[in-house]
């Protein structure tokens, strides 16, 4: 059983109830869009596990679109696991529950939609913590996340699985198997934001949004060195040019939209105005708050 | 092979009891006055993502962490519930409990559950008011190392993540206590509208693991498999705007935005409605103040005519009427409207928001300005006419 695969046929002891619960699924139309905090709780999770513990689970919370075939992960909690031996796997129900409760209290649109493991690959008792997970998500099938905290550059970070049921309809050797399905991570106009930031080095303070405009502006500058350079070597023969690449640069410069100079201009001076006037407004109240302190004082 | 799906025992033992401090520096345990906030990359993005599930409603919730030599490291937070949800009248359990449970949850699975303050959304920078204030008393009498997190989501989506990290000063701890702030008292202890708060700068930080991952999600983006699949599209359904989601972190191409009307018009909005308040605030003193003149002139008055009529008494070689104590500066009426001076801490608060809009509309124009000349430089007849 040490050796991992994708299937994983139940066991005439194992439980064959679970396995009938789940509707089959519209497998091939089924996608998963995965917030990034998901990511962060998980490894947070990770770090944070017992020594002797070598992965860690949790369940993931999030909304399914009406017919079941999208699942939005938004959220996750860590749950306590032991696995003892090696076909034992101890869930602490009770945490669950009552995690569970906690955060509906926040965010009750957020449901169990499925679970989330560390490590490579899916491992024998993935299959047992599944069937679990299959009866708090019932009747929709849970979801699977398999994140690799070892980080390898030839494997994905975040893969999802479903499971559907294989082998003969009705019989006792019922088993289930997983389905790997498309996962995005979805990150929003302020997630954005603040992962700019992270990723530049660590330990970073926050920057002025001066500061970060500066550095957009250079990296956006060295974009379009970098095409440039790209353009002239092409254009001077010495490069064989991409025809795909050179399409998608026309596309771009059409983009550009084109206003009359004369109307830019006009536009120009006054968007200049009424930004000078707002700050020349707003210069004068601080300076008028300043100097009705001082004479309150002197009262 | 069978799965046990075990219900585990009532929560642990505290593992406070537990820890072993020997061999650590002595000089981190010390408690040192904050001179840095360090956020987890996770706290940040769990702050994000609460505020803007909740937005345009405040959403506030815990921060959980630890003080060490003086940088406050907060390494998680929880959200706490709303108030629509304790109206629904479904919860048995109410807040504290909440918290309660919360906390003994995560302890269990060793997360830190000590809490170091609490954090707020806000609105523009719309900040300033006494529940804040009053919150964040609470949490510093009690966690004297207690922040507040201040994030605003309206200013983030400009493209650049914005947070503070505020303390109320310790100046404004001991007025705050006596709840009097009388002009006299204000001036006693050189409390200013600034010197309500401290500000403190704020760190994020990364496990290095997260580092590694931020870098690799970066790089799936920026490096797709193979130049081919991603321009494959025929050029006439090219979308020239590259999806948010597939375009790497760095540059964030959100702050090279130009639109500014919209912000600059709710900034003047909140700041002519704030300035109003102002002016209402600044006029129940002056009215209190003219009341407290009168007063004061009308003793003297009755004071001096007093004095008059002893003297003429004294003259005539009779006993003066009226007594010492009745020829004192003070009347019932003056100590009760002496009293009664309202309270200065509302218009502290005020000019607290003032500041806080214009100091916004500065830091919004200077990047707005730039941008602009950035957009008038890129078209080249535009140059050529400013140039004729």
């Amino acid at each position: 059983m040490t050796n991992p695969s994708f299937l994983h046929l139940s066991f005439p002891s194992g439980s064959a109830a679970a396995t009938s619960a789940a509707p089959v699924p519209a497998v091939p139309s089924f996608t998963c869009t995965l917030g990034p905090v998901v990511l962060f709780s998980v490894l947070d999770h990770y770090l944070r596990r017992p020594e002797s513990q070598s992965r860690v689970i949790g369940a993931l919370l999030g909304v399914r679109s009406e017919d079941g075939s999208e699942v939005e992960i938004r959220n996750c909690f860590p749950l306590g696991v032991s696995e003892v031996g090696e076909q034992q796997v101890v869930i602490d129900t009770d945490h669950l529950t009552q995690m569970y409760a906690l955060h509906q209290r926040v965010q009750s649109r957020e449901t169990i939609v499925g679970w989330y493991a560390t490590g490579q690959t899916l491992n024998p008792d993935s299959v047992w913590i599944h069937e679990f997970f299959a009866n708090e998500t019932s009747p929709h099938t849970p979801v699977h996340l398999l994140i690799d905290a070892s980080l390898n550059p030839a494997q994905q970070i975040a893969s999802t699985f479903i499971s559907t049921p294989v082998g003969v309809p009705n019989s006792e050797n019922m088993g289930q198997m997983f389905i790997q399905v498309p996962c995005n991570v979805k990150y929003s106009a302020a997630e954005k934001s603040s992962l700019d930031l992270m990723t530049k080095s660590n330990d970073n303070p926050l920057v002025s949004d001066m500061d970060s405009l500066e550095d957009t502006v250079e990296k956006v500058l060295e974009m379009v060195e970098r095409v440039q350079t790209y353009v002239d070597s092409v254009a001077g023969g010495k490069e064989v040019g991409n025809k795909v690449l050179g399409r998608y640069l026309m596309d771009m410069v059409e983009s550009v939209p084109v206003i009359e100079p004369k109307e830019f201009e006009r536009v120009f001076n006054e968007h200049l105005q009424d930004m000078l006037m707002v700050v020349y407004l707003a210069n004068l109240t601080r300076t008028q708050l300043a100097i009705a302190e001082r004479l309150h004082k002197m009262v | 092979m069978s799965t046990t799906l075990n219900a585990a025992a009532a929560v642990g033992k505290d593992p406070a009891d537990a820890i072993n401090l020997e061999g650590l520096d002595p000089a981190l345990l010390e408690s040192k006055p904050l001179y840095e906030v360090q956020l987890d990359a996770l706290v940040v993005v769990k702050i994000l993502k609460h505020c803007r599930e909740h937005a345009p409603v405040i959403a506030t919730g815990q921060l959980l962490g630890i003080d060490v030599a003086g940088s406050l490291e907060v390494t998680n937070c929880f959200p706490f519930t709303s108030k629509s949800h304790d109206d629904e009248g479904q919860d048995d359990m109410d807040g504290a409990e909440y918290q309660l449970q919360m906390l003994r949850c995560l302890r269990k699975l060793n997360y830190d559950a000590n809490t170091v303050g609490w954090y707020q959304s806000t609105h523009l920078g719309s900040f300033w008011n006494q529940s804040l204030i009053e919150t964040q008393y609470n949490y510093q009498k009690t966690f004297a190392q207690s922040v507040v997190i201040v994030y605003d989501p309206t200013r983030t989506t400009q493209g650049n993540l914005s947070l503070r990290a505020l303390r109320l000063s310790d100046g404004f701890m001991d007025i705050y206590q006596t709840r009097k702030f009388t002009m006299e008292s204000l001036v006693a202890n050189k409390l200013t509208p600034t010197s309500i708060f401290e500000s403190l700068p704020i760190k994020i930080h990364n496990s290095h693991i997260l580092t590694a991952l931020l870098h690799e999600l970066d790089e799936q983006i920026s490096l797709p498999a193979s130049l081919d699949t991603v321009f494959s599209l025929p050029s006439s359904t090219f979308t020239p705007s590259v999806p948010t989601d597939v375009s790497p972190f760095a540059p964030n191409l959100d702050k090279l935005e130009l639109g500014s009307e919209t912000y600059l018009e709710k900034h003047l909005e909140y700041l002519g409605e704030t300035v109003e308040e102002h002016g209402q605030e600044q006029w129940r003193w002056q009215g209190w103040q003219r009341n407290l003149q009168k007063e004061q002139q009308k003793l003297q008055q009755t004071i001096a005519k007093r004095r008059f009529d002893n003297q003429a008494r004294v003259a005539q070689g009779l006993d003066p009427v009226y007594g010492d104590d009745e020829l004192q500066p003070t009347s019932p009426a003056l100590t009760k409207l002496l009293a009664n001076e309202p309270s200065r801490l509302e218009s502290l608060i005020i000019t607290n928001q003032i500041d806080t809009y214009c100091k916004q509309i500065t830091q919004f124009a200077g990047p707005g300005l730039t941008k602009m000349f950035l957009a008038k430089s890129v078209r080249p007849e535009a140059v050529a006419v400013s140039q004729q």
